[in-house]
């Protein structure tokens, strides 16, 4: 009976999936996620833009997604790449400042004895300041339903999943709220199913660098481009 | 029973003979006009027992020898480069070094007993062998059980007694570790510098040249009489296996800022009206600055419909608090706080506190040590500075400082407190620390009486109360999201007033709120912002990522810096009144053409020279001998030299980019 369970996990659940017509056999948990993927999908039939405009609702019913993408929209996007390329590339590694090496394997970790900018004051505690620092960061979660539509949810506690593979499901709750595309995700309101999609999977870290190289790309084009209107505005006129 | 000590430097020898022979030493020239010999009469040593000694005090000035290859068969020109990995070493005297030498073996000749009173760190170990070496030509009946090490880290009276008293050994592991390092830089340097300079002398040389035409062009636009430049010294494309990691560290922070994309964030705040004040209080976001708009603007919709303008008191916390103490000071502290307190530079601060350890004022100042030793006097140290003799006229300007910490009659909290303990210690010797106070006629010169007032307010500084104070912190919850604000009163400055250096002010006062109370927000915004650009290396800064990653010593990493500017890999850059370090087309060019040839990790990244740091450790420990670790370390840079030899056009190649891309 699991494999029906397992065959949802392991699945990108936008393709077709056979289940049995009775369910009464299958336990709760594996009708639940059965009823949730079988479900019509959050706004399937509402334009787009209707969608996006939608403020605050709650769901209604228990929905079933998978994860397409997570991102840490609390650390700056260079950041991030400079600790996947220390962690790709660690001889390489920029070695410029004290946090520099924290994903670096030990002969090459950069030593971190001393705080720059923190004067010996007893106010903070670098410990708990950084636990509390990873309880407040926020991930963007890029969510697929079966019809292939695609939302997104960020959490609003922390996730004890927030680190899983790609293609992994969830269920989200009713009563969990939602506001022009987006999930506000509490760990009491999501119950997290597991599962990876392998080809997703597959050099995510470079898949990673290379999409928020991309994303910096566009940055650097647009203050570009801000940059060169605003020496246009500047031109008197004749 | 005759006795020769043997000092690192004259100022040493003298100060020294002073003490032990009770202010009653004659003095003798010796072959060399900077070295002198001091007779006294001492009593002291335990292998005199108790019977009065002939003593002789002289000295070294620094190292005795240096470690080179024969010129005739080795020198630039003369051999393949290659052949310097094993070519035998030969041990070379400058002509005073040999001066030097001639005075410690004439004076050896008729000495019972030899004992070395070099500085006690890895370095001064080894320059007491290189004097025993010299001792024994001299005399020949000299064997070890007649020679013994001073061990002492300053010149106060009673601890200079104390060293005469407690003799110890040479410690010969930590004389094979020096030999070993001086051996893998040799070898490592010469050969490395020879290949790089004979590679790409011409087009550095070019180069330079065409700035130089450039700029002179300019000038005799600008005015015709300032057409003649300097002729440039002869271009040497040195290599150093510290040289290069401090480099990296300089162009890795350029490239970091050539590199930037600014990048926006969003955040809420809030504003809530402080009835008593009529002001505004900012309440930050717990979560911070978010990189993605949409979330943000989710969050901050979520939280306006669902509680509109009211928030919560959920925490509200006041506290005592401290600004603690600076701790005591190590030599890598004092020059990087002497860059950043008084904008003076690691080398020129450590050779103004080089002085002061001379002239007596201070104790030694190669020090890893930042925890003093329990039974420690410092109370009478900072009597001393007190000044309780001198007129009130006369005194420094922390001498009333100093003497309130001690005086019982104060009224203030500020008493004398025993300094915090770090977690580092040398074993060697304690942190700096003044001995004797300046007196207005004091010979310094104007960087060393800045140098002394800062080590002096950094130690007084330690020896004082905490700053206290009283913190606030109110956080308020709005729909679930917590947004907080703190406010600090400062109570008692305490070690704040004789360190203007540390900052610690009283904040704005907060709002009267109380706990569970619900509070009308004023305003809530969503706003954004832009990531900026981290700014160029400061020496402050490259000093400390030095000492964090073993790249030099407490007493090198000046000159390392230094060197690499002498070398224009790296130039000094005054933006008001900061100084930053920026790498030149030369210094970008060598990183990455050692980059692009595949060998990043050992020269320009910190990691090689760490691990040779720690071998020379573990031979220290026993662990490890010095053939080992040359065998390894040596073969290791043949197989970069091979790679270096065979991928020449690639660093000239590089070379011709960077230049490209910066000019």
């Amino acid at each position: 009976m699991a494999s029906y369970l397992s065959s949802i996990l392991s699945q990108d659940i936008t393709q077709d999936i056979p289940f049995p017509s009775n369910l009464s056999s299958l336990g709760s948990r594996e009708q639940l996620v059965i009823k949730a993927y079988k479900d019509e999908g959050w706004f399937s039939n509402v334009a787009m833009s209707s969608m996006v405009e939608q403020k605050l609702c709650k769901v209604d019913r228990e929905l079933l997604f998978q994860v397409l993408m997570v991102e840490n929209i609390s650390k700056s996007k260079l950041n991030q790449v400079d600790e996947i390329k220390t962690k790709l590339d660690p001889k390489n590694q920029k070695v410029d400042t004290l946090r520099s090496g924290k994903k670096a394997p030990p002969k090459y970790k950069m030593v971190n004895q001393v705080d720059v900018d923190e004067d010996n004051d007893n106010t903070t505690n670098a410990t708990s300041s950084r636990l509390a620092n990873n309880a407040k960061t926020v991930f963007k979660f890029t969510l697929q339903n079966k019809n292939g539509d695609v939302f997104f949810g960020v959490n609003t506690t922390v996730l004890p999943w927030s680190s899983c593979l790609l293609g992994a499901k969830i269920i989200i709750k009713p009563g969990t709220i939602f506001n022009k595309g987006v999930f506000l995700l509490q760990d009491s309101n999501v119950i997290f199913l597991g599962g990876i999609n392998k080809i997703w999977n597959e050099n995510r870290d470079y898949k990673t660098c290379e999409y928020l190289e991309a994303k910096l790309e566009r940055e650097r084009e647009n203050t570009t481009n801000s940059a060169k209107n605003k020496r246009k505005r500047k031109v008197p006129p004749n | 029973m005759k006795v020769l000590c043997v000092a690192e430097k004259n100022s040493i020898a003298k100060s020294v003979s002073q003490i032990l022979g009770g202010g009653r030493s004659t003095i003798r020239d010796s072959t060399y006009t900077y070295v002198k010999n001091y007779d006294f009469q001492y009593s002291g040593f335990p292998f005199g027992n108790g019977q009065d000694c002939q003593v002789t005090m002289t000295s070294v000035a620094g190292h005795l020898t240096s470690v080179d290859f024969r010129g005739d068969i080795y020198g630039w020109g003369k051999c393949p480069i290659y052949e310097l990995f094993d070519a035998p070493l030969s041990t070379e005297m400058d002509s005073n070094q040999k001066k030097i030498a001639s005075n410690i073996q004439k004076e050896a000749r008729n000495a019972d007993f030899l004992m070395i009173w070099t500085d006690c760190d890895r370095e001064g170990e080894y320059i007491g062998w290189e004097i025993l070496q010299e001792a024994e030509r001299g005399n020949r009946r000299l064997n070890e059980q007649q020679v013994y090490r001073a061990n002492f880290s300053h010149l106060e009276r009673r601890h200079i007694l104390d060293a005469a008293r407690r003799p110890q050994r040479l410690d010969m592991k930590s004389v094979s570790a020096v030999r070993t390092r001086m051996e893998l830089d040799l070898r490592t340097g010469v050969t490395f510098t020879r290949l790089l300079t004979d590679t790409m002398k011409q087009k550095v040389e070019a180069s330079r040249l065409q700035v130089n035409n450039n700029s002179n062009n300019n000038n005799i636009q600008n005015n015709q009489n300032h057409h003649k430049k300097k002729k440039d010294s002869p271009v040497i494309v040195s290599y150093g296996a510290c040289q290069f990691p401090t480099l990296g560290f300089v162009v890795d922070r350029f490239e970091r800022i050539e590199n930037f994309v600014s990048e926006e964030f969003w955040y809420i705040q809030l504003q809530i009206k402080n009835a008593d004040t009529g002001d505004s209080t900012t309440f930050q976001w717990d979560r911070g600055h978010l990189f993605d708009r949409l979330s943000v603007l989710t969050f901050y919709e979520s939280c306006i419909e669902t509680a509109g303008d009211k928030a919560k008191v959920v925490d509200l916390k006041s506290k005592p608090t401290s600004k603690y103490r600076p701790l005591p000071l190590t030599t890598v502290e004092l020059q990087r706080n002497c860059a950043r307190f008084l904008r003076m530079n690691a080398k020129k601060s450590l050779a103004a506190a080089e002085k002061l350890y001379q002239k007596g004022f201070v104790s030694y100042p190669r020090t890893e040590t930042d925890t003093f030793p329990q039974n420690m006097d410092l109370k009478s140290l900072v009597e001393k500075q007190a000044q309780l003799d001198q007129p009130g006229n006369n005194k420094t300007a922390w001498a009333s400082y100093a003497e309130s910490l001690i005086s019982e009659s104060s009224s203030s909290n500020n008493k004398f407190r025993f300094p915090r303990s770090g977690s580092h210690d040398d074993k060697a010797h304690p942190p700096i620390h003044p001995i004797v106070p300046v007196s207005g006629n004091a010979n310094l010169n104007i960087d060393e009486k800045r140098v002394y007032e800062y080590i002096v307010r950094h130690f007084l500084a330690c020896c004082s109360e905490d700053a206290k104070g009283q913190s606030t912190t109110l956080i308020l919850d709005w729909a679930g999201e917590k947004f907080s604000a703190s406010g600090l009163i400062v109570l008692e400055r305490n070690f704040l007033d004789v360190y203007p250096w540390a900052k610690w002010e009283t904040t704005k006062r907060l709002p009267r709120l109380e706990m569970n109370e619900e509070c009308e927000i004023s305003k809530a915004d969503m706003l954004s912002g832009n990531t900026s650009p981290p700014k160029p290396m400061t020496e402050s800064e490259l000093i400390m990522l030095m000492d964090a990653n073993g790249i030099g010593t407490d007493a090198t990493i000046a000159d390392h810096i230094d060197k690499i500017q002498v070398r224009q890999y790296i130039r000094s850059e005054k933006v008001g009144k900061e100084t930053f370090l920026q790498p030149t087309i030369l210094g970008v060019a060598l990183v990455h053409g050692f980059e692009t040839i595949g060998l990043e990790d050992s020269f320009a990244k910190p990691f090689q020279r760490r691990e040779m740091e720690e071998d020379l450790k573990k031979i220290c420990e026993g662990r490890l001998s010095k053939e080992e670790v040359i065998v390894d370390i040596v073969g290791k840079y043949r197989d970069y030299w091979q790679r270096t030899n065979s991928a020449k056009n690639t660093l000239l190649e590089v070379f011709d980019r960077v230049r490209q891309s910066m000019s």
